[in-house]
């Protein structure tokens, strides 16, 4: 493979400082992360409960099974001893050729023995069936738990203002979305099940073992003590990496979601090289975090993998002595007094023979020794999956808060409460001394006074960066005003549902975004229930129906992505037809004919003023032909609107800018001609 | 059988014959060599990973033996194996509890080499929390690490293995980048980008399973899986030869039932990437045109999109989900319908004393062994299938002809000019957008290409680039073909400002700079005042340092069109193609533009695609289309000077 030239890709260094400033989450902030994760897992409850107790009864089976099995196998069928009377009544035997015997018979044997595959064969089957069952199960239950998250996420990042989406990345919202939000999935299995095994059984072993000898007890205490320093140096670590891998992998995503984006001048510039580097540089940076975060990880449990065993082979040192001493066990005899009782009557009631002895081994010797030995091993095992979950844990805080952080940005633009609806405009749309800034030291609008009634339209106009598309835009609430007002028939837009304004007032953009799907469903994309004759109308109006119908496919068409298959002018009748469908009372035209010629703008605007009867039409724009059909004209000027008024009264304002705009347009003198 | 198909609309043929997953993993296999050094290393300690399993057992039995049981240690029942046999005789003579000492240090000593001495004991391990679809358990698998021995050496194992899995994903990665971004630009068109995210990111890991599925994964397991058929044969071979014909039959026997699974694994694995990546595009598309969404009010229905979406790719994992557990229970019933058949065979041959119930221990864990081993096998065929599934995702794109193609030709600084010659332009769906276009234009001239909508001026502006290849004729820069061009060469020479105003979020420096990094700040702010922007820019609290956010942060349509304007000026390049770039312009800036423009074009080719009179009187020569073709030519005052010239006609709607 020559042809393979990827760049070097070295390993990662291990001791290197994470650039990451360490969050002061602490364990409350931790466990309030895990607390917040509880709307959306207890909808599922129910699934849980019944999923665990399928988990259980399969452990029941399994457990039963094999110690039923493994007693009649061993000691009747191979050795010939008698049933027990329970066993014989169990598996429907006869007692007297079962039980009462001295040695089986080798016929008595086969029967057992069939009897046994039987059972054993039922074992195996419910065991297969349910391990089958089982995990299916519990991933439908995870990813409906996952599902209700990520769309809360979505459903929360799409009524967010604009302002947070300008500065925020896209391939981030899609790494949190996707990734982080996974980790609550897993909830349920590292944070609540696990630990409470591990725990339970590390307290009921560790008291078995002191009950051994106490001092067991106290050596497996004393081993906790390094321990618990081991993994209170590893935690704040693992945060702060698993926070650093979590935000260089959705760094990454971004990287590749912006330069997919922008592929176009990355290839007019052959910048190709460049951007490669760049995504090298992401992915190795994501990878080398992803590995840091691991050799945690790995380090930690193998460092407490050390502690335990040399905990445990102190011990097991210890028990060897007491087993050359055969010394007493400390708690040779020890029952617990009520339970011993209730034993007794047990066993007199039933026949069989019932103990409550909890360590079973008066003396140390080879059998104690294994039996300790096999307590220790218990728990250790536990132990070491304790520390692993919590590492987990670590990782998974990371991700859900991640998440959560896209559920905890509130849209600033909110309904109040008893927001009204709105019927169309009657009246009028009125700006009144509004102001606004994107950034609080940047203003943008400037005291703006304006109003229009329906059946004009108002053309405004003004130099490059002058806050007209920011004016429109607050008419559709992406943003609210600093200060003043915006009403409509005299209610204050803030009063009106967010909902309701935006079905009634629709824009058509200078960046006509279209969606990669057919020329159809981007007409119709605001209004999905539109038929196809409505659809058709609407183009038409746009004068797009006659470039869409000479399309092979035509309304069917596809567009590809970010529509990359129609021109300029296209697309920007595509997204005028997708306004008017709309069918609003208030319409915004931004720019929406700078790339169209003169002939068709002019059927475009004609056709627009027909249908704008009834309506507020607003029209941004730098064409003259365009201004002039407008019923009144807006100068803006830095912010400010520096003269209004139609087009005749304005220019009869001597050395008004926008007399002086339409001399300069008219070109009385074409720039350059003087060169 | 057809399968969804999730808005793909390159990727449309998903169907893969057995045959082609053996290619895929032949292919695969390849991207083993370029990290062959790691591999050797990991094998190496993956086979020392074993170590532990062998000798961990024996300190115990000399504890059990020689130090409770108190039996001295020379005499011993069963030999000791030769590795351990030199510790034993270091033993000798010593006292029970002497030795428990001497046997408690090496224990301790496994613990720290290889996690071993006891039967608690765990191979290294670093796996997280993962979710239910796709692409989170493939995030997981980017960085695997496991090793079957614990301590010092499955730390080491621990890391290498992360390393190799990391450097194949890194590998492939890279590639598949790369390719994508080479792409021809209508191919690009038709690509979603969530779809080229979910392709790198998710589809890419998978190659690191292949290549350990085909490799080290099944040599191990066929090993233990005859290690333990072998030590039977050994045993048992002359009492029960049947035994050993069951085991050997186990292993085909998984595979055949199997292979019915393995092309609905496929279907499965294809259908849940790409579900997932139809997900990630919705993200992609509705956070990337939110201003568009909210404007026209579709908060809801994007929001429904995505759970619809996301509802279909969970949906789509669980058929994952669901194979893979009717794999496991096929496989399950195999192995104990073969267990229950020896439990059969060995308990009738110890009832008639053949056997001693210690056999049926013996046998009953090596058929284990054979029973999970074979299962493992039949589980892998399935894995090869995901993966393969996956990898096919990768290789189709990274198999599509790349814009360079076989065209070495370096291109040697424009002297001339650019010439088209009866071209013919026609989309693959059959539009024609261009049709006998002859066009020439020399350095030193600034050529307006004017005509309305549609008439197929940005198409023709897009040959020069080589953006769009000609379906017939030929373009020629100084007399030589573009199609012998290696794209790279030909671009840095060409410089295309867009209608679209794509801006990065770096800073506006950089921004400008794009096309030619080493450019100084003196430069940037020379270009950015060329294009009427420095006013804007000084404006800014930040200035040139004010980084852009996603698509140009809050700056004016037209405000990023002088950003754009001024990224193409500073290229310097000989030819420079501006597709209407004074439409967001008001009168001055674009004056000042103009001005510019007229500067610029003494030393190179300047073409600019307009509607505004303004700008295109500024032309020396206008290039008029209409419907594909090239209508007029001529200056101005020319075409002007034509009665019913289309020019004329056009010019007075405008001034109308």
């Amino acid at each position: 493979m020559s042809s393979i030239s990827a760049p070097d890709y070295s390993p990662p260094p291990l001791n290197e400082d994470v650039d990451v400033k360490t969050q002061s989450l602490d364990l409350r902030a931790i466990a309030a992360v895990f607390w917040r994760t509880l709307p959306y897992l207890r909808p599922q409850l129910r699934h849980f409960i019944l999923y665990y107790l399928l988990v259980g009864f399969l452990g029941l089976v399994q457990l039963g099974g094999f110690f039923l099995f493994f007693d009649l196998l061993m000691n009747k069928v191979f050795l010939g001893e008698p049933l027990s009377s329970l066993q014989a009544f169990l598996m429907g035997l006869d007692p007297s050729q079962f039980v009462d015997t001295e040695e089986l018979s080798t016929e008595a044997r086969l029967i057992i023995r069939t009897q046994l595959a039987w059972i054993g064969g039922g074992v195996f089957f419910t065991g297969i069936l349910l391990g089958a069952i089982n995990p299916y199960y519990l991933t439908w239950i995870l990813q409906r738990v996952n599902q209700m998250l990520r769309s809360a996420m979505i459903a929360n990042a799409e009524h967010l203002s604009l302002r947070f989406h300008l500065s925020s990345e896209v391939g981030d919202a899609i790494y949190r979305v996707f990734q982080d939000s996974a980790m609550v999935t897993a909830i349920i299995q590292n944070v609540l099940i696990q630990p409470s095994v591990h725990v339970f059984t590390l307290l009921f072993t560790v008291s078995i073992i002191s009950l051994f000898n106490p001092y067991l007890g106290v050596l497996c205490a004393a081993a906790t003590i390094p321990l618990l320093y081991l993994v209170g140096w590893f935690t704040p670590r693992l945060r702060v990496q698993s926070l650093a891998a979590r935000t260089a992998n959705s760094t990454l995503t971004s990287s590749i979601q912006e330069i997919f984006g922008g592929i176009k001048t990355i290839k007019a510039y052959a910048q190709e090289e460049r951007m490669l580097s760049r995504f090298v540089g992401d992915s190795t940076t994501a990878l080398v975090a992803a590995y840091r975060l691991r050799l945690s990880l790995a380090l930690m449990t193998v460092f407490a993998i050390f502690i335990m065993a040399m905990c445990v082979l102190g011990a097991e040192y210890l028990m060897a002595h007491w087993a050359q001493l055969r010394q007493e066990t400390f708690g040779a005899d020890f029952r617990l007094p009520g339970l011993d009782k209730m034993m007794a009557v047990l066993s007199e009631e039933s026949g069989f023979e019932v103990s409550a002895v909890l360590v079973g081994f008066t003396i140390w010797n080879l059998g104690a020794f294994q039996a300790a030995r096999n307590r220790l091993t218990t728990m250790t095992s536990n132990a070491y999956g304790l520390i692993y979950v919590w590492g987990l844990a670590q990782d998974m805080a990371m991700g859900l808060s991640r998440s959560f952080h896209l559920l905890d940005v509130k849209p600033e633009i909110q309904d109040v409460e008893g927001a009204r609806p709105m019927q169309g405009v009657s009246e009028e749309v009125r700006f009144e001394d509004v102001h606004f800034a994107y950034k609080e030291d940047q203003p943008v609008l400037r005291g703006i006074d304006l109003a229009a009634s329906p059946g004009t339209i108002t053309a405004i106009v003004g130099s490059t960066g002058t806050g007209k598309s920011t004016l429109m835009s607050l008419l559709l609430r992406l943003f609210d005003p600093d200060s003043g007002k915006i009403t409509i028939d005299s209610v204050d837009m803030r009063h009106i549902r967010i909902d309701d304004l935006r079905a009634n007032i629709t824009i058509a953009m200078q960046e006509n975004v279209l969606f990669a799907t057919t020329i159809r469903e981007n007409i119709r994309y605001a209004v999905p229930q539109a038929s196809d004759e409505q659809v058709r109308a609407a183009a038409r109006i746009a004068c797009a129906d006659e470039y869409i119908e000479a399309f092979d496919a035509g309304y069917e068409t596809e567009l590809g992505e970010r529509a990359g298959k129609l021109s300029t002018g296209q697309r920007q009748r595509l997204s005028i037809a997708r306004a008017v469908l709309k069918d609003p009372s208030v319409l915004i035209l931004d720019e929406p004919t700078a790339s169209l010629d003169a002939v068709t703008e002019h059927r475009v605007l004609q056709n627009l003023s027909e249908w704008g009867r009834h309506r507020v039409v607003f029209l941004i724009t730098h064409r003259l032909s365009t201004i002039r059909k407008a019923d009144r004209i807006v100068h803006m000027d830095q912010g400010r609107i520096a003269e209004q008024g139609s087009h005749d009264q304005l220019m009869q304002v001597e050395g008004g800018r926008y007399r002086a705009f339409v001399l300069a347009e008219e070109g009385l003198k074409a720039p350059g001609e003087d060169a | 059988m057809s399968e969804p198909r999730f808005d793909d609309r390159i990727d449309l043929n998903t169907e893969l014959t057995n045959i082609q997953v053996l290619a895929i993993l032949r292919r695969t296999l390849a991207f083993i060599w370029p990290v062959r050094r790691l591999f050797i290393i990991k094998f190496f300690l993956m086979c020392g990973s074993v170590i532990p399993i062998l000798v961990a057992p024996w300190p115990f039995k000399i504890i059990i033996d020689h130090v409770i049981w108190g039996r001295p240690i020379d005499d011993a029942i069963v030999p000791f194996p030769p590795f351990i046999q030199p510790f034993v005789d270091l033993l000798v003579g010593f006292s029970p509890m002497e030795i428990m000492a001497a046997t408690v240090a090496l224990m301790a000593g496994l613990v720290f080499a290889f996690g071993a001495g006891d039967e608690g004991r765990q191979g290294a391990i670093a796996f997280f929390a993962q979710g239910e679809d796709t692409a989170t358990q493939t995030e997981n698998m980017i960085s695997a690490g496991w090793s079957q021995a614990g301590g010092i050496w499955g730390l080491l194992d621990l890391l290498w293995n992360i390393r190799l899995v990391q450097g194949v994903t890194h590998l492939v990665r890279y590639q598949l980048f790369e390719r994508l971004m080479r792409l021809p630009m209508q191919t690009l068109d038709d690509n979603r980008i969530g779809d080229s995210v979910y392709r790198v990111m998710y589809d890419t890991p998978t190659f690191q399973d292949l290549c350990f599925d085909i490799t080290l994964t099944p040599s191990i397991a066929i090993l233990t899986a005859l290690a333990s058929l072998y030590v039977m044969q050994y045993s048992y071979g002359d009492l029960a030869p049947q035994l050993i014909w069951v085991g050997l039959l186990s292993l085909p026997a998984v595979l055949i039932i199997t292979m019915p699974l393995a092309a609905p694994a496929r279907h499965a694995s294809q259908a849940s990437r790409a579900s997932g990546a139809a997900t990630t595009d919705t993200v992609e598309e509705s956070m990337s045109n939110i201003s568009a969404v909210q404007s026209l009010g579709n908060m809801v229905q994007e929001h429904r999109r995505f759970e619809a979406a996301s509802q279909e790719s969970f949906r789509q994992f669980r058929r994952v989900k669901l194979i893979n557990v009717s794999v496991s229970f096929f496989v399950g019933l195999v192995g104990a319908s073969m267990l229950i058949y020896v439990f059969f065979l060995v308990s009738s041959m110890i009832i008639a004393d053949q056997l001693s119930p210690g056999d049926f221990s013996v046998l009953m864990s090596l058929y284990f062994t054979v029973a999970v081993t074979a299962g493992q096998l039949g589980q892998l065929w399935i894995d090869f299938q995901n993966n393969a599934a996956a990898a096919r995702r990768v290789f189709l794109f990274m198999d599509l002809p790349s814009e360079d193609g076989q065209a070495p030709l370096q291109l040697s600084p424009i002297s001339e000019g650019v010439r088209i010659e009866e071209a013919d332009f026609t989309f693959p769906d059959g539009r024609k957008a261009l049709s006998a276009v002859n066009f020439a234009a020399n350095v030193g001239e600034l050529i307006a290409i004017v005509g309305p909508t549609g008439a197929g001026k940005t198409t023709l502006a897009y040959l020069i680039p080589g953006y769009y290849r000609p379906t017939r004729g030929r373009v020629s820069i100084d007399g030589k073909d573009i199609a012998d061009m290696a794209a790279d060469s030909l671009r840095r020479q060409v410089t295309y400002v867009f209608q679209e105003h794509q801006l990065f979020s770096e800073t506006i420096t950089d921004n400008i700079r794009f096309g030619i990094p080493e450019a100084t700040a003196a430069e940037v702010e020379r270009f950015a005042a060329t294009a009427g922007a420095s006013q804007f820019i000084d404006q800014l609290p930040q200035g040139y340092s004010t980084r852009l956010g996603r698509g140009g942060n809050t700056l004016s349509v037209g405000q990023k069109q002088r950003l754009c304007i001024a990224r193409g000026l500073a290229r310097n390049s000989p030819v420079l193609i501006l597709d209407e770039p004074t439409s967001s312009l008001d009168v001055e800036a674009e004056a000042d533009l103009l001005n510019a423009l007229q500067q610029a074009r003494r030393n190179r080719l300047v073409i600019v695609i307009a509607h505004r009179l303004s700008t295109i009187r500024a032309a020396d020569r206008i290039v008029f289309m209409d419907a594909g073709t090239v209508v007029e030519e001529g200056t101005h005052i020319e075409l002007m000077a034509r009665q019913d010239g289309a020019y004329r006609r056009f010019v007075e709607l405008q001034t109308g």
